[in-house]
């Protein structure tokens, strides 16, 4: 018994499309309700714009169209997660914008999966593992990898996958979608 | 260790600086008593410093040359420019050597070794000629001093005890105290807790005046500190000690003459005018202690974190005021406007601390010209004027190496061979001035020499060679000077060693574009060049215009607005176009379409007319909301991309709106719209 306590991990689940994917609580700040964002123009599609953060600039991005998913409109249970992530030696702080937050998950080490290393559909470098909770798959993502690329990343591997497109170009979400909807 | 360090090297480089400073004053007038003084006292704390955080490197390096200043002071060597060029390679080697403490690098440890030996060698130089001197060269032996100490009235209140310092003052060698009382009230009106009494020291020590002087460090203001050095040391016998003490307390304090008076069987009379001499330059070290003690250092990020809360205060300030505004309770909105008053002044304060004088700067540029008209041959004068002139502490920092840059081309290439202003009628001594001045919430800096001049024709010719503009481009005078900005530019026949490597010039123009500065060159051939660099205040806090454009509301540094003008709608064609307002024709950029925000559809567009790289410029917004102090925050690594915005400010509703970087903005603009047509045509006219 006492070993698991050791050996558990918090994460937060939230919902993309109809992934649920989760990140270890220790890079997440906060979580809060999405306020007026300013566009800056001309910047990737997928950087959605800038909040007030309690007085400072915060950079938020729009998690979907990173991840290649059709963009949708905001809903009440859309949400910023505050995240700290170390981009080229240095500290940055920046908004997610997901679909809905799920709950925070004790999850005990042994319970993680490794991210198969194919075959999965997924790509395994930008997942730390793969847990199963009752009929839920949830994917734990390397947030850090993910928001430091400046790139849209398709999470699924596909024939051309390893980098996305160039920044700033959309990728067509339909490929993807099907693919999802193949696994599902 | 490592912040010992960090602290010790931080305090050297200001004394190195300061040494400078005092090096090239002294060079000015090498009989200078002031200067020398300051060059010596420099060196003592450094070396002070030094031994104490255990770079036994610096302190026997400095130990030295501080010998040769001390053989200067006491007159038994004779200052020449042959010292000071030594001293001043020594101050540079010194300079290095503390940054770069490991010694890995064999070339330092070289040229320490051989300006060691040079050094020495005037030192021992000296012993010879001078063989009085001795003992001031070495590890000064022993000495005389009498110190004269009357506590200010309070300083029993302040919780010192002079019994305290003069039990420390004999700790350092041998002598006697003299207490006096000449101002001692009546009983009925003596108050116990007030000093009335004076001491007068005699000591014999083999310590120098510096370690004195440390005796007194913390002594508050309002005491009177007196050193004086007998030239020659006397040896305090116990039979002079009895005369001393035998002295009537009515007669004290003695004062030193008397006390001479009283040595006179040893002292020899010409040695008197010495003391003398010295007690004139001695007197600057008091008022000078004071001044360091009213201030205090304070590292700069603690004054980086005071800005930021300050900034943030400001932007919920200004929310705050507008939620009043709609609640329409009397007091709450006293209370708020007083708050609101209050904060501006923090501001304004805070933001008053941050600003130092471009004079910090002087003294590196007054080394550049000294040194390298030397290298050079030629007969160079700097004067500048307005150097108390404000700046933000990180503009100051930033500003420093394009303008070495912009100085070093005057040095090179403005100003000519002593020979050749002759023949052209000058004077053989050049002139670069510096001048500094505020303008709105802009500082203009002009660097101007009266030199050769630049030709125009020449850089148009130089940059068709290097393709920079077609043969046919039709360009302003001004924007033919901007062509020395571009990158590979270099009009100097010659590729010299100081300047004209293609590089700098445009490396100037970036660093103060990142400065949200911009720089303008004037120029008549044979007559001189002057650069005006514009500058804003401060980079955090800006007031600003607020326009909006589409949905979204931006900023516009309103020290780069000259005028706005209404337009209807249906002027605007596209992106880009000429448009005549005030009679002038002038280009104007739709930001609107150039932002690819959606079109409000309204009937009336503002024109903002703005200044970039001395040419008039418009831009057109949908409206003007009006001026607004803008607290400026970094956009940050996320939206490095987007150079048309400096950064981003919170409006009072807790919005977010973007500051335009115009300089970047019409940058980017001006070079989208030639893309498209012919170069010279379009965006020059």
């Amino acid at each position: 018994m006492e070993s698991s306590v050791i050996n558990s991990q918090s994460y937060l689940t939230f919902k993309l499309d109809n992934e649920i994917f989760g990140s270890t609580v220790n890079r997440i700040l906060e979580i809060i309700e999405v306020p007026k964002i300013t566009k800056v123009p001309k910047a990737p599609v997928y950087m959605r714009g800038v909040i007030n953060l309690r007085g400072r600039v915060l950079p938020v991005i729009d998690t979907r169209i990173k991840f290649g998913m059709p963009p949708i409109k905001d809903t009440v249970d859309t949400c910023i997660v505050v995240l700290n992530i170390e981009v080229d030696g240095q500290e940055i702080t920046l908004g997610a914008l997901v679909d809905a937050i799920q709950a925070v998950l004790e999850i005990e080490e042994r319970e993680i999966q490794d991210p198969p290393a194919f075959g999965s559909g997924y790509r395994s470098d930008l997942l730390t593992g793969m847990v199963k909770k009752q009929d839920d798959f949830i994917l734990v993502l390397d947030m850090e990898k993910v928001f430091s690329s400046q790139e849209i990343i398709t999470l699924k591997e596909s024939g051309t996958s390893e980098a996305g497109p160039k920044e700033g170009t959309k990728r067509t979400p339909s490929k993807n979608k099907n693919q999802q909807d193949s696994k599902n | 260790m490592d912040s010992l360090q960090h602290i010790f090297i931080q305090e050297a480089t200001e004394l190195l600086s300061e040494l400078e400073e005092a090096l090239l004053a002294f060079e000015n007038n090498l009989e200078d008593r002031d200067s020398m003084e300051r060059i010596f006292r420099a060196m003592h704390t450094l070396k002070g410093a030094s031994s104490m955080f255990g770079f036994t490197d610096v302190n026997d390096f400095t130990h030295e040359l501080e010998s040769i200043y001390d053989a200067l002071r006491e007159g038994t060597l004779k200052a020449t420019p042959g010292i000071l060029e030594l001293t001043l390679e020594a101050v540079d080697h010194l300079g290095e050597f503390i940054k770069n403490p490991s010694h890995e690098d064999e070339s330092i440890k070289k040229r320490q070794k051989t300006l060691l030996e040079k050094i020495k060698a005037y030192n021992t130089g000296l012993t010879p000629t001078a063989p009085t001197s001795i003992k001031e060269t070495g590890n000064p032996s022993l000495a005389t001093f009498y110190i004269s100490f009357t506590p200010g009235k309070d300083i029993l209140k302040n919780g010192s005890n002079p019994l305290y310092l003069l039990e420390d003052l004999l700790e350092l060698g041998k002598g006697c105290v003299l207490p006096a009382f000449p101002h001692l009230p009546g009983f009925d009106t003596l108050d116990p807790t007030t000093c009335y009494t004076s001491f007068e020291v005699l000591l014999e020590t083999e310590h120098s005046e510096a370690d004195i002087e440390d005796v007194f460090l913390f002594v508050a203001d309002g005491s009177g500190i007196k050193i004086e050095r007998f030239v020659k040391p006397v040896t305090l016998t116990e039979a002079l000690r009895q005369k001393f003490l035998d002295t009537l307390p009515s007669e004290r304090p003695l004062g030193l003459e008397k006390v001479k008076g009283l040595m006179e069987v040893e002292e020899l009379p010409e040695e008197g005018q010495a003391v003398v001499a010295k007690n004139s330059t001695k007197k600057n070290i008091l008022p000078e202690n004071k001044a360091s003690l009213n201030s205090i250092r304070v590292s700069s990020e603690k004054l980086d974190a005071l800005m930021n809360q300050i900034s943030e205060l400001v932007t919920t300030q200004a929310r705050l005021s507008m939620l009043v505004n709609g609640l329409e309770v009397a007091e709450l909105g006293a209370i708020t406007e007083s708050m609101s008053k209050i904060t501006r002044k923090l501001r304004d304060n805070a933001f008053s601390i941050c600003l130092i004088p471009i004079d910090t700067l002087v003294v590196r540029f007054q080394r550049l010209v000294r040194d390298l008209s030397k290298e050079l041959g030629k007969n160079i004068e700097l004067i500048t004027e307005g150097t108390d002139t404000e700046l933000d502490k990180s503009v100051i920092e930033k500003l420093s190496d394009p303008l070495l840059h912009l100085m070093r081309n005057c040095i090179d290439h403005g100003i000519e061979s002593p020979a050749e202003r002759s023949r052209s009628g000058k004077s053989e001594k050049g002139t670069i001035r510096l001048e500094a001045y505020n303008s709105g919430t802009n500082v203009i800096i002009t660097l101007s020499d009266d030199g050769a001049g630049i030709d125009p024709g020449k850089i148009r010719a130089r940059a068709i060679e290097r393709n920079i503009i077609p043969a046919d481009a039709e360009l302003s005078e001004q924007e033919t000077y901007q062509l020395l900005f571009e990158a590979g530019f270099s009009t100097a026949e010659t590729v010299s060693d100081i300047s004209g490597r293609g590089v700098g010039m445009d490396v100037v123009k970036r660093g103060l574009e990142d400065l949200h500065g911009g720089i303008v060159i004037q120029s008549e051939p044979g007559k001189g060049t002057k650069f005006t660099i514009r500058l804003p205040l401060t980079l955090s806090i800006i007031d600003g215009l607020l326009v909006e454009i589409g949905e979204n509301t931006y900023v516009i540094p309103l020290h780069r607005v000259e005028k706005c003008y209404e337009i209807p709608a249906t002027l605007l064609t596209s992106i880009h176009q000429q448009i005549v307002l005030d009679g002038t024709r002038m280009p104007v950029f739709h930001l609107g379409e150039a932002l690819q925000c959606e079109n409000t559809a309204s009937t009336l567009n503002q024109v903002i007319k703005l200044e970039y790289e001395g040419k008039e410029v418009g831009v057109s917004v949908d409206a003007i909301i009006g001026e607004h102090q803008v607290v400026l925050k970094p956009l940050g690594h996320m939206y490095k991309e987007q150079e048309e915005f400096s950064g981003a400010t919170i409006l009072g509703d807790g919005t977010v709106a973007l500051v335009f970087d115009i300089d970047r903005l019409l940058k980017k603009l001006i070079s989208e719209s030639v893309k498209n047509v012919n170069y010279g045509k379009l965006s020059y006219q």
